[in-house]
């Protein structure tokens, strides 16, 4: 039996009458980096806070290597990284405060905690924004520290809402080198993002999800063999919104 | 004018919308106001035809006291800004001058029904001066009165908003109150006379003097004093409000923060320091300080009875109750997400605020400690400890249940703005019980004081334990009530 890292099995998420996500069944195994795409609103962020545990699932479940998610299961928030949507970031504390807390609470010893934050905050060109303060802080810094939060312990699984937005290319190919270099010793990396061609170089698998629905779900490989590029895929399902003609415009 | 007037348009829909969707207003409060209202109207009408006739005659003793009353809810924009939901710095990016920008600000602080019901009740506050021997000279002068008051008030909110300007009005603030409170307390029975001697030499003073002026002359000269007021006071609004506007915060040096005031250690350490940092950011906790900053002076001149030390533990952890009550308040939406991503339970977290709570307060106490142990000795100070530990459990055993309940948004420098009247009243006395306990016990019934003393800490302390498990389990259940009350 394959080793699943993620599994949602049945998952939905309805806010009132609207349905974020509606049956959401997908398996990732261990040790690849998954791409979810889908347009805006389609439902991908709240697939990633249901797989973490920051919402309830109306229906279904989701797992974590074969653990269930819930808000009570504290083992499993010490297994997986997550970079939010909106970085869960605290205002009012700089950039290293927030590595410098959050090491002890995954059971860090400080100096282990220091000699980490120090290496992640290098590899991503923030050392020397290391004390601005997040409130302070440009998108693309606090995406950065966002990411770092989320290597801090070294999770089994990641979990990465559009890592490269805001990001400047010199981290960004950091970024990709070191999510590769992590599979490769293991790690599960759950992504969105909407660069497509960053996913098709980094991603294993991916799925496309449209309306809280996931329409497509294959591996990049089986794409490739068809004769296709996962930009094709994506908009043989997402289509392309019409063009307006803004003549007044220029 | 006309972008103006939009603006306000939708400043007005997206108040109400925010104020509705974070049900600020509940029932309990609803029938509290309704109460209060009642009270008003049968209590304030007395009033007005007792300061009327004492106007007639030429005394201006309530007259006085209402004017005062009314120029402390003038102060009301320190707290209004919580929940307005256009800050006037998001305003920079239309092309509006910094005057356009302004009436916004002020238009904005209008829409609130508190300042509703502050103008209104300053407009009837000002009736009683018809009766007056210069009636219209009076009310001039009273409108003039309420709109120095009301430019200070917002001169203050912006002043709180610039970092530089804020360090300057907190020292302004300690230099005033300090004495002034040492003053008063050391009067004990006598502050009230105190207080109304001091009355005499603000500009309130000069509004029943123009009403009551023997001659026109006189009368004049108050009104001409009162326009010089009101005129300075607008201009300090004008350039307050373009300071606030180009004050950006800047990057202090982490060596010049004295956000650590204490490394709390063990895994939680870094959620207490946070806790720390963000508390140090209320002006409560500043007034706080203060209070016991202008207590400990009386003791230079002596002993004072030991009761006031108690009563001023008291005061202080009321002073700090939205600390423990509201302990998600100062948290954004994405703040709260980073709690549930942490390794921890709901207890954990609320532990953790919790803890920087009883730090920030304990601080603020530990300034009356030396003066209390030199004249009162170390069975007070004791007592006291007793009385502040037993506090500590009642306020967050409550402050915990409250927090997760109905939690309601807070902002930095600015004074907590919301939350359920109901719920504050009946928290406060609840907390304080005992507190109050420990006085009585101490004072009138110190027949097996330790024992009673010791059952009570153990009480308050079993209770906060209750309370720490229940609301963390509440917390984790709720969280997404909780991030949609704050956003």
């Amino acid at each position: 039996m394959e080793a699943w890292d993620i599994e949602a099995r049945g998952l939905t998420k309805k806010f009132g009458s609207f349905t974020a996500v509606r049956d959401l069944t997908l398996r990732v195994p261990r040790g690849v980096i998954f791409g979810f795409l889908g347009p805006n609103g389609s439902g991908k962020s709240t697939t990633v806070k249901l797989l973490t545990g920051l919402l309830t699932p109306t229906a279904g479940d989701a797992l974590i290597a074969g653990e269930p998610v819930t808000v009570e299961n504290v083992a499993i928030r010490r297994k997986i990284g997550v970079l939010p949507e909106d970085d869960a970031l605290f205002r009012a504390l700089t950039i290293w405060e927030h590595l410098e807390m959050s090491g002890p609470l995954y059971g860090l010893k400080r100096e282990e905690t220091e000699s980490r934050a120090t290496q992640l905050l290098r590899h991503l060109d923030l050392w020397q924004e290391r004390e601005t303060y997040v409130e302070q802080a440009s998108f693309g810094m606090r995406k950065k520290c966002a990411l770092a939060l989320a290597l801090l312990h070294n999770p089994r699984v990641l979990f990465l809402d559009e890592p490269f937005e805001g990001i400047d290319p010199g981290s960004s190919r950091n970024i990709k080198d070191m999510l590769l270099t992590l599979a490769q010793k293991g790690a599960t990396i759950f992504l969105t993002s909407h660069i497509l061609e960053v996913v098709e170089r980094l991603v294993g698998q991916y799925a496309i999800i449209i309306d809280g629905e996931i329409v497509c779900q294959q591996t990049v490989e089986e794409t490739i063999n068809a004769g296709r590029t996962l930009e094709d895929v994506y908009f043989q399902f997402a289509g392309r919104p019409a063009m307006e003609e803004l003549a007044w415009l220029g | 004018m006309a972008g103006v007037r939009l603006i306000l348009k939708y400043q007005w829909k997206a108040y109400w919308r925010r104020f509705m969707r974070a049900g600020q207003l509940t029932q309990s409060d609803m029938l509290l106001l309704l109460l209060l209202g009642a009270l008003l109207i049968f209590k304030l009408p007395p009033v007005f035809r007792r300061a009327a006739r004492e106007l007639a005659i030429g005394q201006t003793v309530v007259m006085d006291q209402l004017l005062f009353a009314l120029a402390a809810a003038w102060l009301y924009p320190r707290i209004e800004i919580a929940i307005i939901s256009i800050n006037p710095k998001d305003l920079i990016r239309f092309p509006l001058t910094i005057n356009s920008m302004l009436l916004v600000r002020i238009g904005s602080f209008f829409i609130s029904p508190a300042a509703m019901i502050i103008t209104a009740g300053s407009l009837l506050g000002a009736l009683p001066l018809h009766a007056s021997p210069r009636p219209f000279i009076g009310i001039a002068a009273a409108i003039l009165f309420f709109v120095m008051a009301a430019s200070l008030g917002l001169s203050l909110s912006h002043m709180m908003s610039s970092a530089a300007l804020r360090i300057r009005l907190m020292i302004v603030t300690a230099i005033v109150i300090v004495p002034l409170g040492a003053v008063l307390f050391a009067g004990g029975r006598e502050a009230p006379r105190r207080l109304a001697s001091i009355v005499q030499f603000t500009p309130m003073r000069l509004v029943t003097s123009a009403a009551t002026a023997p001659n026109y002359r006189t009368a004049l000269l108050s009104l001409m004093a009162l326009t010089g007021c009101a005129a300075l006071a607008l201009l300090l609004l004008r350039w307050s409000f373009s300071r606030s506007l180009s004050d950006q915060e800047t990057n202090r040096p982490r060596s010049n923060r004295a956000a650590s005031l204490i490394r709390f250690p063990g895994r939680l350490g870094g959620l207490v320091r946070k806790e720390q940092d963000y508390f140090r950011k209320l002006p409560t906790v500043w007034i706080g300080l203060l209070v016991t900053l202008a207590y400990s002076q009386i003791f230079w001149f002596g002993a004072p009875h030991p009761v006031t030390f108690q009563a001023i533990i008291l005061i202080v952890f009321s002073i700090n109750m939205a600390l423990s009550t509201n302990s998600f308040g100062l948290d954004e939406p994405p703040e709260i997400n980073r709690y549930l991503l942490f390794p921890l339970r709901g207890r954990d977290i609320l532990l953790g605020k919790n803890l920087g709570f009883v730090i920030v307060v304990w601080l603020q106490l530990s300034v009356t400690l030396p003066f209390a142990f030199w004249r009162l000795g170390w069975r007070e100070v004791f007592i006291g400890l007793i009385e502040a530990a037993a506090l500590s459990f009642a306020y967050m055993g409550w402050g915990n249940m409250d927090s997760v309940s109905a939690p309601y948004k807070m902002r930095f420098y600015r004074d907590s703005g919301g939350g359920s009247i109901f719920d504050a009243l009946i928290g406060m006395t609840l907390c304080s019980l005992p507190g109050v306990a420990i006085i009585y016990l101490t004072r009138f019934n110190s027949e097996l004081l330790a024992v009673k003393i010791a059952s009570l800490l153990a009480l308050t302390a079993l209770v906060y334990l209750g309370s720490l498990h229940f609301a963390g389990r509440k917390f984790e259940r709720d969280r997404q009530k909780i991030i949609s009350r704050l956003s």
